[in-house]
């Protein structure tokens, strides 16, 4: 047997283009596989990583996704602000412990500008209650300081002292605000969330760049240049969102209610696990489709894999004839094509592992700077492990044709096949 | 010693109305080079599958060294074959992307008793048949596949005499070849047979080329099933 | 010797019996005895009241207030229990649930009140658990505490300290739900 199975592996080797090419279809269906099932995993990974420690997030009155998107992974727009009364009223409310305010809307070069207080940087937890570290510097203590994220930094090459300039609105070259540099004071370590591709600054110094603009543009005529900012009262007048925690977990819905119903004005507070969950739910219909698409791009290839030895074994009746005059029976035969299937499926399966592991490290970056996900250049695990074997075994099942039919010639045609 | 013997063969293919072999008696001493005369359709590929123990006939014995291969089970029949019976065939007798040696090793993988009867060193014992058999060592290593079909034809008789099986069987093995070599290689093959003390069967239409075998036998004189006209 | 056997069997069986220790409690046990919120209104005497009495109003106000205010049970520190509710997932571990809030009914969100703050558990679990989702039906049986902190809601707030939960309706991973 095991004679059999050494020839069948040098057989398949003499037959190498042919084979080869279905073993690339192969490969290239498990890398789709792998793809989607990493990109899935890595992207929820991410989106829960991004907070910790917080029991509501408050905005303006708009959905809870869109509201845990801007306010956490200030990614897409906020519909309204809330004002700073509204902010001061929960802040100062006995059941919170804290509140940190988030205002959104400016942006550096592709990446989001946060303004927020100083204590943003002690308060802030992610993953599992880490903390902000430092690479580099400090947070900012007055006007047109900012503090970079770990990406912002590597991928603009900028360092401490470094001046920078925001431009209005998210587009990536919007109007700047260039007669405002910022200089940068500190450099966070990296995080894994969006935090690393986010430009820090104060509230004041968000009030300082609009203090001359109306509407989205600067008002023509008049320019109030970085010096004298500071004659005008700089403090807040709205903000985009707020993170709050309270004293005692449990007191999320009695907060979540007061604040719904405040008078004030519309607000919207979630709970992040909650927010988040609901967009799991959103998510996993199109999640499923492309798992389901993926699979069957897999069974495309292995049926493709069958054929090519079924089309083939017309060719290698005499070989076959041979291998049984040697003393090779038609259990043998049998075990041999699927063998050779089973070879190709794994070896493709193998391929595509390479692929997805070499492909995830070259997107990383990108999908980093553009979405925040965070995908790890790493062999893999649990799922992806289990998706490997279940493509082998039906490679397995998909050689058991090919297999059969070899079978069934060899026993008909005995030691001389008619051809 | 009797190396082969028929006793009341009779054969038929699964779905054929009419028997493709009735053998009532056929016995080969061993040692002895038997030309069987066997043009197409008489029947004579259906007697290799059976000698090969391939195919099992309907009733009949078929004793080889003494066994009867009729009454084992398939895949003891498929070891019997390995161990005991080397089989050359008209063409295409080698897998052309081994090469020339390890064609000729392929039944010591197969058989230990083969290769234990190379004295365990089946490549040596490979290279000592080429070599008898007129192939330098620039053909050893060659893919099957690059090497004339003369060469081919005696790469696949060392093969079949590797490990001294007591019985060969082949199957018009010189057709492919041209006039002046066919004499040459059944010379060698005769040669070569005598050395080892192996029974021949050799299977061939050519009349012609009986002439230096031990015995000739006709198969549509032991075979009661009248041949079938031209296929 | 019958009295040995007798003797090992109970000793087998004591370590079975202290596994089972939790006591099955319901969401009242959580409410401290003698602690009635609807007295006023059920000393009104609705029958003689107008409509539109204001009292009747007043009364029900008080209640909701009441039940905002609602007291924990210190009594109830240091139990181990099992009760049922629904679970909304707070804080997660490496993509299980570490902390989570457990409440009484499904759907404790803004179209109904918040449950009063003895109605509310903070669970926090020892070894994360997988496969929980917001308003996910379970058991859990642990160690209740008593968490002070002095808040407009009450003084103090439920705990529990998680050994295990049972799910009654998880989804399934998507990777087990392909069969190919």
């Amino acid at each position: 047997m095991k004679a059999v199975l050494r020839l069948a592996v040098l057989s398949a080797w003499s037959r190498r283009l042919t084979l080869g090419l279905t073993l690339i279809a192969i490969a290239l269906a498990v890398t789709l596989l792998l793809a989607v099932e990493r990109i899935r995993g890595d992207a929820r990974q991410s989106f829960t990583q991004s907070v910790s420690g917080v029991d509501l997030v408050v905005g303006a009155r708009t959905g809870g996704v869109q509201l845990m998107l801007y306010a956490v992974f200030h990614s897409g727009t906020a519909s309204n602000n809330i004002g700073w009364e509204s902010y001061r009223a929960i802040a100062s409310h006995p059941a919170v412990d804290w509140a940190l305010p988030l205002s959104l809307g400016d942006s550096h070069r592709g990446f989001a500008v946060l303004g927020t207080s100083a204590d943003y940087f002690d308060r802030f937890r992610y993953g599992e209650r880490e903390a902000l570290h430092w690479r580099d510097g400090k947070a900012f203590t007055g006007v047109f300081e900012a503090v970079l994220g770990s990406e912002v930094a590597r991928g603009l090459g900028y360092r401490l002292g470094d001046s920078i300039t925001l431009s209005h609105g998210l587009a990536e070259r919007g109007p700047e605000h260039g007669d405002k540099p910022f200089r940068v004071t500190g450099i966070l370590a990296p995080t894994g969330t969006p935090v690393d591709r986010t430009v820090h600054v104060s509230l004041e110094s968000i009030t300082a760049l609009h203090l001359d603009w109306v509407g989205g543009a600067p008002l023509p005529g008049v320019n109030i240049p970085a010096e004298f900012v500071a004659k005008f009262d700089l403090r807040p007048k709205e903000i985009t969102a707020a993170l709050v925690g309270l004293k005692q977990r449990g007191d999320a819905f009695r907060m979540q209610r007061f604040i719904n119903q405040y008078r004030g004005e519309p607000l919207l507070a979630v709970l992040p696990g909650v927010a988040l969950d609901e967009l799991w739910q959103t998510v996993a219909m199109v999640e499923r489709s492309l798992l389901a698409i993926s699979a069957l791009v897999v069974l495309i290839g292995l049926t493709g894999l069958a054929a090519t030895l079924l089309a083939e074994l017309n060719e290698r009746r005499r070989e076959l004839a041979i291998l049984r005059a040697l003393g090779a029976g038609p259990r043998d035969i049998f075990l041999m094509l699927t063998a050779e299937g089973v070879l190709v499926t794994a070896a493709g399966a193998l391929l595509g592992v390479l692929l997805v592991t070499a492909g995830s490290g070259l997107a990383a970056p990108w999908l980093l700077e553009r979405f925040g996900v965070v995908l790890a250049m790493r062999l893999p695990g649990g799922a992806e492990l289990a998706l490997i074997v279940a493509v082998i075994a039906t490679g397995l099942l998909a050689s058991l044709v090919p297999g059969w039919r070899a079978w069934r010639m060899s026993l008909a045609d005995g030691l001389t096949p008619r051809n | 010693m009797t190396a082969l013997r028929i006793t009341d063969l009779v054969f038929r293919w699964p779905r054929q109305a009419r028997n493709c072999l009735e053998i009532p008696q056929l016995e080969l001493a061993a040692g002895e080079r038997v030309f069987l005369h066997g043009p197409s359709g008489s029947g004579k590929s259906s007697l290799l599958g059976l000698l090969g123990g391939v195919a099992v006939p309907q009733s009949g014995a078929i004793e080889l060294l003494g066994t009867n291969i009729t009454q084992l089970g398939s895949s003891t029949r498929d070891r019997f074959r390995a161990d005991h019976i080397g089989f050359l065939f008209q063409q295409f007798n080698l897998l052309p992307w081994l090469s020339a040696l390890d064609n000729v090793t392929l039944p010591c993988t197969f058989s230990t008793r083969r290769r234990e009867r190379t004295g365990d060193s089946p490549h040596a014992e490979a290279e000592r048949l080429l070599g008898h058999l007129d192939l330098g060592p620039d053909t050893w290593r060659k893919p099957a596949g690059e090497l004339s079909v003369g060469q081919q034809q005696r790469v696949a008789a060392a093969r079949a005499l590797i490990g001294r099986p007591e019985i060969l069987i082949a199957d018009e093995p010189t057709s492919a070849l041209d006039a002046e070599r066919q004499q040459i290689f059944i010379d060698l093959l005769l040669q070569e047979s005598a050395a080892v003390g192996a029974t021949l069967v050799f299977v061939s239409h050519d009349r012609r080329l009986a002439g230096h075998f031990d015995r000739v036998v006709a198969l549509d004189e032991i075979n009661r099933v009248a041949p079938e006209l031209a296929t | 010797m019958k009295r040995l056997l007798l003797l090992f069997a109970l000793c087998l069986a004591l370590p079975l019996q202290a596994a089972d220790d939790y006591r099955d409690i319901r969401w009242e046990a959580l409410v401290p005895k003698g602690w009635d919120p609807s007295r006023d209104l059920k000393a009104l005497d609705l029958g003689n009241l107008q409509d539109n009495d204001p009292r009747a109003m007043e009364a029900l106000d008080k209640i909701r207030k009441m039940w905002d205010n609602a007291p924990t049970d210190p009594a109830l520190a240091g139990a181990r229990v099992r009760l049922p509710g629904f679970a909304i997932p707070l804080e997660n571990k490496g993509g299980k649930v570490s902390e989570f809030l457990l409440v009484p009914y499904f759907g404790a969100c803004i179209h109904t009140p918040p449950p009063p703050a003895n109605q509310i558990i903070h669970v926090v679990t020892k070894k994360p658990v997988s496969n929980l989702h917001s308003m996910d039906t379970v058991k859990v049986s642990g160690t209740l505490s008593l968490h002070a902190a002095s808040t407009p809601w009450g003084a103090a707030g439920y705990r529990l300290t998680l050994d295990s939960v049972e799910n009654f309706n998880p989804a399934p991973p998507p990777e087990e739900k392909r069969r190919r």
